[in-house]
């Protein structure tokens, strides 16, 4: 499951994740996305 | 010529053409206290009545509501194979409740179909006790179903199974992606396992390595660790959405992150993920090395590396 918020709420969202038994990684970010790329890369 | 005039003369029943009606009876009622557990607010008639009744609750000022169906696919092969039925029906549930989920909805009930050739009441009934579980984790009701029995339609000791699930969300806290921008962030909750997805490779691979479902898996037998359930993230996610603004969720399922994401994404946008960010789990890894499968490969296809989470 992949969940986007604000940044400012990101580390507050993962306590509260964390709280309730789930293990939450920080996957990555979004940017403005450069024309004609994929909307998803894995760096 | 004799004997068939006999046999003839002896008529044929239900049971003569392979449908059990006693042995139908008598899985509805092992079902029914497993769905009693799962009643919900909402109910008004569940099992029983020819259709389910369902009152979305008053608290709602605007609700919308939000459906999503789905199956189980190929990890019925091994749990025919392995005898192991426990925990594909919340698999089932899983993956209708997850969908629902990501668009900000509470499920509220379920329904359930499974389909054989010849039924099997204790395989039955442990199938729906794990739907029951499902809808208890999920908090929904499991208010309906169908149990079909069609001699002929499927082999001897083997099912499908589908279910339906339906919620409801306040209109103004939909969840859509729209308000996603540049500089958001991107968790993601972890995974029970391979919960539905690539089990066709998954079967392989298991079948080149010669592996036996009671093999010794880091201290878990191979098959605990291939039939874990699919995790069910709606507890856990429907209190965060209480607390703190989503912008977007994505149930990743086929196709990994790389097509799932972008569906909740503006078009102006671009998710950017890092493979350093999560741990490679035991499963995978021996997953890749059974099968020989090269990294390029696993890239390329994605559904392996990129679902585990």
């Amino acid at each position: 499951m992949v969940v986007i918020l604000d940044a400012k709420d990101a580390t507050a969202a993962k306590i509260q994740l964390e709280s309730t038994g789930e293990t939450v990684y920080q996957l990555g970010e979004v940017v403005t996305r450069p024309a004609g790329a994929h909307q998803t890369i894995v760096i | 010529m004799s004997d068939q005039i006999s046999s003839k003369s002896q008529g044929l029943s239900y049971r003569d053409a392979g449908v059990d009606m006693e042995a139908g009876d008598a899985l509805v009622e092992r079902i029914k206290p497993l769905a009693k557990k799962t009643m919900r607010e909402g109910v008004l008639a569940g099992i029983g009545g020819f259709g389910a009744l369902f009152e979305v609750p008053k608290r709602y000022k605007e609700p919308v509501l939000v459906s999503g169906t789905d199956g189980v696919g190929t990890k019925l092969k091994l749990a025919f194979d392995w005898n192991r039925h426990d925990t594909v029906g919340q698999d089932l549930v899983a993956m209708s409740v997850n969908d629902i989920l990501v668009q900000g909805a509470e499920p509220l009930f379920f329904l359930d179909y499974f389909a054989c050739g010849k039924l099997s009441v204790d395989t039955a009934a442990t199938v729906i006790g794990g739907v029951a579980l499902g809808c208890e984790l999920a908090g929904c009701a499991l208010i309906g179903g169908e149990t079909a029995e069609m001699p002929g339609m499927y082999p001897e000791g083997e099912y499908d199974l589908a279910g339906f699930a339906v919620g409801a969300v306040e209109k103004s806290t939909m969840i859509t992606g729209a308000t996603i921008q540049s500089g958001d962030v991107i968790l993601s909750l972890a995974s029970s396992g391979a919960h539905l997805n690539g089990y066709s490779l998954v079967r392989k691979i298991i079948e080149r390595a010669g592996a036996k479902s009671t093999d010794d898996f880091h201290g878990r037998s191979l098959s605990d660790v291939v039939m874990a359930p699919t995790r069910i993230y709606v507890k856990s996610m429907l209190a965060l959405m209480s607390k703190i603004k989503v912008k977007g969720m994505a149930h990743i399922t086929g196709g990994g992150l790389v097509e799932n994401v972008p569906r909740v994404l503006p078009e102006n946008t671009q998710a950017v993920l890092h493979r350093d960010a999560w741990q490679l789990p035991q499963l995978f890894q021996w997953l890749q090395k059974e099968g020989g499968v090269q990294d390029a490969e696993m890239h390329r296809v994605l559904i392996v590396e990129l679902v585990w989470l």
